[in-house]
């Protein structure tokens, strides 16, 4: 009995985490979708955007990197 | 009884360094193939920063929205065989799959259209189907990495507790959507036409 009331407790920790991590994607995904029609606005509103585009770039990089690709992983030494 | 020991306590001591070893790996593997792009995305400010105004500008807005949403449906996927949910890991990697060939359609009707605006004769042309060839190049290796690990997680395979494979294939997705991140607007959007 023990056991089995471990096993459902592991599931809904389990449940709760997936939640959880579906929830920082889709919040991660917006804010892509957002930043990417600000840069493409930069661009129409400004003659030369070479260098108005870098933060962009940069802030849609490190989403990706830290909610998708998990890189605070290689020095924390987790696990996602 | 000693040796049994010994070869239990080596194998647990395997499980506990080979996903970090492995994940170190793969980090070291993107960082060469971000040296790799960061050569070629150099080269195209060589000869300045501004672009033809032949580009097909909602072709390449399109592209980049298939690839932002590839990279949400592959972190799902991912998401979801690590918390043992096999119907969202299939599901996920396979929109994901259908997105990535919508994106190497795309590209084949835009070498088709730069072969006619800026040949490779020219400084823009060749770094542009230099730079779009070696990205499409890593989304059709990604496609294939992704197709083993799906078919695979469709037999059976992965779980949360084993689920590595799916992990490599998945992130260096995400890798071939960062790149395209700085190569679009290098390409497209800097500069003036």
């Amino acid at each position: 009995m023990a056991e089995l009331t471990r096993t459902l407790e592991d599931r809904q920790a389990l449940a709760a985490h997936h939640r959880k991590m579906m929830v920082r994607g889709g919040v991660a995904a917006l804010l892509l979708a957002v930043l990417s029609v600000a840069e493409y606005a930069v661009t129409q509103a400004v003659e030369v955007a070479t260098w108005y585009l870098v933060p962009f770039m940069i802030l849609k990089g490190a989403v990706i990197l830290q909610v998708f690709m998990h890189v605070s992983d290689v020095w924390k030494g987790g696990e996602h | 009884m000693a040796s049994l020991t010994h070869a239990s306590s080596h194998g647990h001591a395997e499980a506990t360094w080979r996903p970090q070893a492995n994940r170190l790996g793969l980090w070291l593997f993107i960082l060469s193939e971000t040296f790799l792009f960061g050569a070629f995305i150099s080269s195209r400010f060589v000869a300045g920063t501004d672009h033809p105004e032949e580009l097909n500008q909602p072709l390449a807005l399109g592209l980049t929205l298939l690839l932002l949403v590839s990279s949400i449906s592959a972190y799902l996927g991912e998401q979801a065989i690590a918390h043992d949910d096999r119907r969202g890991f299939v599901i996920g990697l396979s929109a994901t799959m259908l997105l990535g060939l919508a994106f190497t359609v795309g590209v084949g009707f835009e070498f088709a259209e730069a072969a006619q605006h800026f040949p490779t004769s020219t400084v823009y042309g060749s770094n542009f189907v230099m730079l779009i060839g070696l990205h499409a190049f890593h989304v059709v290796t990604g496609l294939g990495a992704l197709g083993v690990v799906l078919n695979l997680g469709r037999t059976g395979h992965f779980g949360s507790e084993d689920h590595w494979k799916v992990e490599a294939a998945v992130k260096y997705w995400h890798f071939v959507d960062l790149a395209w991140v700085v190569i679009y607007p290098s390409l497209y959007l800097m500069g003036r036409n």
